[in-house]
């Protein structure tokens, strides 16, 4: 615990878990909700589509937008800098 | 003859009509849901110890590493839309649900659920042994995403086999 509280008190550690956090939820829930109201109210309120066809249209939108999503969430990840902390300042502190 | 025949026939839309194809149908939705639940399941787990263990020294890595842990969830998410999909379909056997329509959506479940296992196991050790290669060398992680997408594809493969036979 001594080695992991100070590790989420730093900045870079703290801005990292609140991305993770927020793109977390973002897979978890935009799949799901669109799935069902694009189902609702998409294609079955606006096109008219039977209940079996809006629920299957609905469903490849849904795995659409969940890559989607996660091509967001690889493009966040890579773009976030590469901190300085190198393998040679680890065994910097390691000597300390 | 003629009678014969009628009565092959009698029998043979009797068969086709039979009141177990429901029992299949609902089969492949729970294998569709269960097999890919299972594979996610394992992909987190696997992978999750190796995001533990890298995660002591560089917790700044944290949404590098936490990749294989999404892409295993999304593996859940193809089982859970087939799932719902084919149950929407299931129907009391007669002519309007033939056993025909039973053994696809079974296919479809099982398709589906094992391609959705594989790809979680792949994603799962696969990602397990990448994270810890992440905390050494950052630079691996386009190597680490590219074999996770070629792992998450094979669920994907799946879950469109399952759509074309289960919803047609």
């Amino acid at each position: 615990m001594e080695e992991l509280i100070p590790n989420f008190r730093d900045r870079e550690t703290q801005t990292a878990v609140k991305r993770l956090v927020i793109y977390s939820l973002v897979i978890i829930v935009v799949p799901l909700l669109s799935m069902f109201l694009l189902k609702l109210f998409l294609f079955e309120g606006i096109f008219g589509y039977s209940s079996q066809d809006s629920i299957l249209y609905a469903a490849i939108i849904a795995v659409v937008i969940v890559h989607i999503v996660l091509g967001f969430f690889v493009y966040a990840a890579w773009k976030e800098e590469i901190t300085p902390r190198t393998a040679a300042e680890e065994k910097e502190e390691k000597i300390d | 003859m003629a009678t014969d025949g009628d009565q092959f026939n009698a029998e043979l839309l009797a068969a086709e009509h039979a009141m177990y194809a429901p029992f299949f149908g609902s089969l492949g939705v729970t294998f569709a849901m269960i097999f890919t639940a299972a594979g996610s399941a394992y992909g987190t787990a696997k992978s999750g110890t190796g995001i533990a263990s890298m995660a002591v020294a560089r917790p700044d890595l944290v949404m590098k590493a936490i990749i294989p842990v999404v892409m295993a969830g999304i593996v859940a998410i193809y089982g859970l839309v087939v799932a719902v999909i084919v149950s929407g379909k299931v129907a009391p056997g007669g002519p309007e649900y033939t056993i025909n329509d039973g053994f696809s959506q079974f296919a479809a479940g099982l398709v589906c659920g094992l391609c959705g296992l594989g790809a979680g196991y792949a994603i799962g050790i696969a990602g397990d042994a990448g994270v810890r290669a992440l905390s050494q060398q950052p630079r691996f992680f386009v190597g680490m995403i590219l074999i996770l997408i070629f792992a998450e594809v094979l669920g994907l493969y799946g879950m469109i086999v399952a759509l074309i036979l289960g919803a047609t």
